[in-house]
């Protein structure tokens, strides 16, 4: 009873429109006297919580994302792809599925990813005759890329909270994010002629005044070799996610001042400042979420609720689909890092009561975050995609849940019912 | 005159949130990068380095967390925010955000002063170079009073309707990354 009342508070405060993180403080308030919870060490148990070198990885994949913006970085990313794929029919919008994939596996946040490529591309992309509405549209999922793509901040908080290997986490996501790159392409590709008409490339849409292929390139090698490094140390077992982080960073800087030349002092302070503010709200929720947790834990809540849902279905197929659909909802009206933080923790041990491989969890969590964070009414990453495109929400909506029902959904679908999907990678790279 | 007094109070404790987000944000990446580069190429395996990157960590999320609170940027759900229409019925929501952000917060405070308070009672040190522990948790007790006080400036502004608008978390991220 307690547990529905801490949900009823969370989603009242939530969506009256109490800061997300005030919001989980709150519940814990509450809890904390239903279940007359020990002061002293509760804060404590917290501190403990986020005292965590995993976690570390959090603010330097952050300070990472917005390097690149300011660094030049994801210009030419985004300049390189263009050249390359931006000419052939659709080209243009699988420029910016490709862009945010790359993007995503340096970065890990979907935020950087839509500011960074949606201020270069969504200009080009609406002379070539893609309504803005689209564009703002299929910027916001291409860019929920970064959540599946390793590395990301999304897996490192699932790692955390439910105490997985992070590599195995990472390597869980990259068979859905390749299926949902490749649905991506095959819907943009369908959508043109379709739903509108493409412009051939010209003088108008920028392209010829990028350089050539080779050039493009040889600009874009540094970029490039980012993700190389990131992903190279972490699976070669040179380095762990967090080291990898911190020369991602520290690489970002090398290139944005002395390759590039886009970064300055006071672009670097700024990035700095912005990343540290991004870092800071998401801590609080997972600060406050871990001390929730402990009570939840030590009150055997999360058990509890398994024994009542595996009393109620025994069929493991049923209890998936539920998981789902219970996730998407949960995503709908929660953000990213609650769904994630919360509701991850909580379905652990059904899941494993119905046979659900904790890795497989953690992909079928990340997909419904990308459903989550472009469906109304709350869609932090659409409402943040129209704002770029300067675009009216309700224009990209439709568009938005055309690609959701017949990519986002399709692919959290096969993600869920095909384990193999999320075990081949981390199987393959001897993480379980 | 007041206002003027805290206006200027509050410009120069942006600068110090900003100094101390600055030095632990590279902190951290220089001593994480000497880590992998001391551990690769000299062989080196220094005791403590992890506790010193704990501390600028702890240190900039705590900040980071604060500079959230004094730009009012941290996340919020704002479909019925952004559906008020009515300017007066909005200034009367954005009070009762306040008035229970203000209650949450203080609550935020108690935690970390009983928190604190424990661990003077029973003094622990970190196993490598022996940093007292509450120098990292005084960063938890150093944002929420922080974001208490936020908290009560929001309110105050409301009530007395000196900033009544709420900003939008992603308006404020599209406008920093760009």
């Amino acid at each position: 009873m307690e547990g529905l009342i801490a949900v009823g508070i969370l989603l009242f405060l939530m969506i009256v429109g109490v800061p997300v993180a005030w919001s989980f403080a709150g519940v814990l308030a509450y809890l904390t006297f239903a279940y007359d919870a020990n002061f002293n060490t509760l804060m404590l148990q917290g501190y403990r919580s986020i005292d965590s070198v995993i976690l570390i990885a959090l603010p330097l994949f952050v300070l990472t994302g917005y390097l690149m913006q300011s660094g030049g970085i994801a210009l030419r990313l985004v300049n390189f792809i263009e050249v390359m794929v931006g000419k052939r029919k659709g080209g243009m919008g699988a420029s910016m599925v490709l862009a945010s994939g790359i993007f995503g596996a340096i970065a890990g946040t979907a935020t950087a990813a839509v500011a960074s490529i949606g201020t270069i591309m969504v200009g080009p992309l609406e002379k070539r005759g893609y309504p803005r509405g689209y564009s703002s549209a299929l910027l916001g999922i291409s860019s929920l890329l970064g959540i599946l793509i390793p590395p990301s901040i999304t897996m490192i908080l699932f790692a955390v909270v439910t105490r997985q290997s992070v590599a195995a986490c990472f390597a869980a996501s990259i068979g859905p994010a390749l299926l949902l790159i490749a649905g991506l392409i095959a819907a943009n590709r369908f959508s043109v002629g379709r739903l509108f008409q493409e412009v051939a490339a010209g003088a108008q849409d920028g392209l010829e005044k990028l350089p050539s292929k080779g050039t493009a390139a040889f600009r874009a090698l540094p970029a490039l070799s980012l993700p190389v490094i990131i992903l190279g140390g972490i699976y070669g077992g040179i380095c762990t996610p967090t080291e990898a982080a911190a020369i991602a960073a520290f690489m970002a800087i090398l290139i944005g001042f002395f390759v590039y030349r886009d970064l300055t002092i006071k672009r670097l302070s700024d990035s700095v400042i912005a990343a540290a503010e991004t870092t800071g709200t998401v801590i609080l929720i997972l600060l406050f979420s871990f001390m929730i947790g402990r009570i939840l834990a030590s009150e055997r809540i999360p058990q509890e609720l398994t024994e009542v849902i595996t009393d109620l279905v025994q069929d493991p197929f049923k209890i998936l689909i539920a998981v789902n659909i219970f996730l998407i909802i949960a995503g709908m009206i929660m953000d990213d890092v609650s769904v994630t933080v919360v509701v991850a923790p909580l379905f652990m041990p059904l899941m494993v009561a119905s046979g659900v491989d904790p890795i497989h969890f953690a992909s079928i969590v990340a997909c419904s975050v990308v459903i989550g964070a472009n469906s109304p009414p709350v869609a932090p990453i659409l409402y943040m995609a129209c704002r770029i495109g300067q675009v009216p929400i309700h224009k990209a909506v439709l568009p938005a849940l055309g690609l959701m029902v017949f990519v986002g959904l399709p692919v959290m679908a096969v993600t869920s019912l095909v384990p193999e999907l999320s075990l081949f990678f981390p199987r393959l790279l001897g993480l379980m | 005159m007041i206002v003027r007094f805290f206006t200027g109070l509050d410009l120069k404790f942006s600068w110090l949130l900003n100094a101390i987000a600055v030095i632990s944000s590279l902190a951290l990446v220089g001593l994480m990068l000497f880590l992998v580069v001391a551990r690769y190429i000299f062989g080196w395996s220094i005791i403590g380095l992890l506790e010193l990157i704990m501390l600028c960590g702890m240190w900039l999320y705590m900040v980071g967390s604060l500079i959230a609170s004094r730009k009012r940027e941290h996340l919020v759900v704002d479909f019925l925010q952004s559906s008020i229409r009515d300017r007066q019925i909005r200034r009367m929501h954005q009070c009762f955000i306040s008035l229970i952000t203000l209650v949450i917060t203080g609550f935020f405070v108690y935690l970390s002063y009983r928190m604190l308070a424990w661990g003077m009672r029973r003094p622990q040190h970190t196993p490598g170079l022996s940093i007292p522990l509450w120098i990292p948790q005084s960063a938890i007790m150093f944002a929420s009073v922080g974001c208490a006080l936020y908290a009560l400036r929001d309110l105050i502004q409301c009530v007395i309707g000196y900033h009544p608008e709420p900003v939008i978390i992603a308006e404020v991220n599209q406008q920093d990354i760009r």
